[in-house]
């Protein structure tokens, strides 16, 4: 009997070590699937050289004299792939692909220029409210056509992800301005859109040179990005060079600036600062778990209670053909305002009230106990302009002093003074201040300072309009202030992406 | 300690202990080869896209059952086991993401069986009819599964009774042991709904029929008493 009890009790053991065990924990997960992973990847639709122009022509966007007339069409390709989110779990983004093609190209296009292999530039969004936000998108997302008109229509493939969090990301939240987050972002949308490019047949794919640029947060972004592939994916990618655009890149800076560190106590206005900090204090607080044990710690009541959720978000009750994204971000600010999720402050800039203390966002007794914070320390984590790293690949950074936003005193001269500080000089940093024409030249800044005054005559005419018993006197000061707020978002995108192009374009001339 | 173990151990200590000359009854356990065979419409539900399918992987466990032998050729039998996990794969739309779930299921099942006269000596082909009941005590979600579903997710599936056949050999060892091996099916079907969650929107679900027609390959050890 003891042969066949034995014989019984290996089998037992044998389907009970198979069985692994019951229930259906972790131990009977698969790994997940690999980074980059496409999920979907389509051609989304395709524009002629001429609808390029018609964009970029008088008619509407006006930049002609900045983007050039357009060489090439441009195949729009969407991809959704797989990521990680700040915690290493899996999670899905979504990211453009715009890409040269000969069909649609103008009749002057030199041969080669639109099809082949083509340099590739990663575009970096800057921030939006709007969690629809679809950089493939190009009728409606006028960052993403702007990118078009100065890259893809010139020959460069362009990658423009739209980040964790937005569009169909299954991520619930965005990890705003967080560099090793965002960076896996990157990296993966790149991989996604190579695979994407490689089986889609299409007869443009990338050569070997990859650009690194964005706005705003996106010129964060493409600076960690850079950052981030040159110390963990250099065998896989090479950065060509990076063309950074009024970015946060001293995140530490920005705080201190805000909270009053920099200046007695008494806090600065950064402009967007209601949205900006919801979005950096729950991107902090979900990947590092010190900001706040609740937010009402930061925020006020009745604020706190959905300060988490709310951005990036959609607006309800759109006006049926509604498409502009601007427009819906817009309407979906205004809707935080009306529904009392934001104070109710159209400028978005005065999170501690005006006068401070009324109809403020965030607590006035948090400004004492942001030095020393974990909010602090994560501030100093996602800094760039510190921390160790040296960039190998050349590396331009473009903005404009009197930038309200994203302010260029606490971010350029800390930024190429730590380059400088680990050998990054001469050729291989560049600076451009827009307000500095022996930076930029005296035709770009020439013709930035008209943009300025005319933008400026605009605003005074639409307000006098509007008050017809104002004095000239107070429209001009009521337009001088409204260009100032449009500095960072309006007025310089178009002067630095010309700029970053020509840096990038020269490398390219000189073999790089 | 799980119901399943303690019916188990239950089981053993009754075969240590064993002692009828009559031989009417049988205690087996063996191991057993489950494929699922299971096929569904796409998921449907108010944020589902076309083409979401799910593809069940097949698993090994181990069985154990009782079998009484009421007249000479035939004998009432309760098939058990302990409850395998079987891994759930997006397919579709949905093969991207690997795996997406993890679900155990029980399914005991009431056999009546005919025995045939022996083929060659010692070996008596059986077949058996019965009635299955199926259902899933846990289930899980993986990371990538959520992923696929765009939050959180859980998943529930409905119990399912049907019938169930089988049909197979004992070959006798000796006086007491016996071996037998079988190939069953039966016709289970359940409804899966699969929950996902969102820190501020209602859940949404998805959900299908699933049918499944699995073959389940055994062989046992068996001790009669």
């Amino acid at each position: 009997m003891s042969k066949k009890f034995n014989l019984m009790l290996s089998m037992v053991s044998v389907a009970a070590l198979t069985a692994c065990g019951g229930g259906t924990g972790a131990s009977h997960f698969d790994p997940p699937p690999a980074r980059g992973t496409i999920v979907t990847g389509v051609l989304a639709g395709h524009v002629t050289s001429a609808e390029v122009d018609f964009g970029t022509g008088p008619k509407r966007a006006n930049i002609q004299a900045l983007t050039g007339t357009a060489l090439c069409g441009v195949d729009v390709r969407y991809v959704l792939y797989i990521t990680r989110d700040p915690s290493g779990q899996p999670a899905t983004a979504s990211t453009a692909v715009l890409v040269p093609s000969a069909s649609g190209a103008s009749a002057s296009a030199p041969a080669g220029a639109c099809s082949g292999t083509r340099p590739v530039v990663m575009y970096a969004h800057g921030t939006t409210a709007l969690q629809s936000t679809n950089m493939a998108d190009v009728g409606n997302n006028q960052e993403a056509a702007l990118e078009m008109a100065m890259y893809a229509a010139q020959g460069f493939i362009v990658v423009m992800p739209n980040y964790l969090g937005y569009d169909k990301s299954s991520l619930h939240y965005h990890p705003y301005l967080n560099a090793e987050a965002q960076a896996v972002d990157v990296v993966d949308a790149l991989r996604a859109a190579k695979a994407h490019l490689a089986s889609s047949g299409s007869a443009t794919q990338p050569d070997s040179h990859l650009f690194l640029t964005g706005y705003s947060q996106g010129g964060f972004v493409s600076m960690a990005a850079h950052k981030i592939i040159e110390r963990d994916y250099s065998s896989e990618f090479k950065v060509t060079a990076s063309g950074d655009m009024s970015g946060p890149y001293n995140m530490r800076g920005m705080g201190d600036y805000s909270m009053g560190v920099l200046n007695n106590g008494t806090p600065q206005v950064i402009v967007g600062a209601s949205i900006f900090f919801p979005l950096l204090s729950t991107s902090y607080q979900k990947a590092y778990g010190n900001v706040y044990t609740a937010p009402s710690v930061i925020y006020a009541s009745p604020y706190a209670a959905t300060i988490e959720t709310i951005l990036p978000g959609n607006p309800t009750n759109v006006p049926t053909g509604t498409t502009s994204e601007s427009t819906l971000s817009s309407l979906y600010e205004q809707q935080l305002i009306t529904s009392q999720a934001l104070p109710n402050d159209p400028t978005f800039s005065a999170v501690f009230g005006n006068p401070a203390g009324t109809n403020n966002l965030i607590n006035l007794s948090y400004i004492a106990t942001y030095p020393g914070s974990g909010f602090q320390t994560d501030l100093t984590t996602n800094t760039l302009s510190g921390g160790g790293w040296a960039p190998k690949a050349p590396v331009a950074l473009c903005g404009g002093a009197l930038d309200e936003t994203v302010p260029y005193a606490i971010n350029v001269p800390a930024m190429s003074a730590y380059l400088n500080s680990v050998g990054v000089t001469g050729a291989a940093l560049t600076v451009f201040n827009l307000e500095d024409p022996t930076t930029v030249g005296l035709t770009i800044n020439g013709a930035f300072e008209n943009a300025k005054t005319g933008y400026a005559q605009q605003a005074a005419a639409a307000y006098l309009a509007a008050n017809p018993s104002a004095s000239q006197a107070v429209a001009n000061a009521v337009a001088a202030q409204e260009m100032g707020a449009a500095l960072h978002g309006t007025l310089e995108p178009p002067f630095c992406n010309v700029l970053t192009r020509s840096f990038f374009s020269s490398i390219l001339a000189a073999g790089g | 300690m799980r119901k399943n173990q303690i019916l188990l151990a239950a089981a053993l200590a009754l075969l240590a202990g064993a002692a009828n000359a009559e031989s009417d009854q049988t205690f087996y356990v063996g191991v057993i080869h489950i494929d699922v065979n299971a096929k569904m419409p796409d998921f449907s539900g108010p944020a589902v896209p076309p083409g979401v399918q799910i593809r069940v992987g097949g698993v090994d466990t181990l069985g154990f059952g009782y079998a009484y032998r009421f007249a000479p050729n035939w004998s009432a039998e309760l098939a058990l086991g302990l409850p395998p996990t079987h891994k759930i794969y997006g397919a579709g739309v949905l093969a991207p993401f690997g795996q997406v779930s993890a679900v155990e299921q029980e399914p005991p099942t009431a056999f009546i069986n005919y025995h045939f006269a022996e083929v060659v000596p010692r070996v008596r082909p059986f077949v058996g009819l019965g009635l299955n009941y199926t259902h899933f005590p846990s289930t899980a979600s993986t990371p990538s599964g959520n992923a696929a579903s765009g939050g959180p997710t859980t998943i529930k599936l409905s119990d399912s009774w049907g019938l169930a056949w089988h049909a197979g050999a004992t070959v006798a060892l000796d006086q007491r042991w016996s071996l037998a091996g079988t190939v069953a099916s039966a016709d289970v079907r359940s409804l899966e709904t699969a929950t996902t969650s969102y820190p501020a929107a209602p859940s949404t679900t998805a959900s299908t029929v699933i049918t499944f027609r699995p073959m389940v390959y055994t062989l046992a050890l068996g001790y009669s008493f």
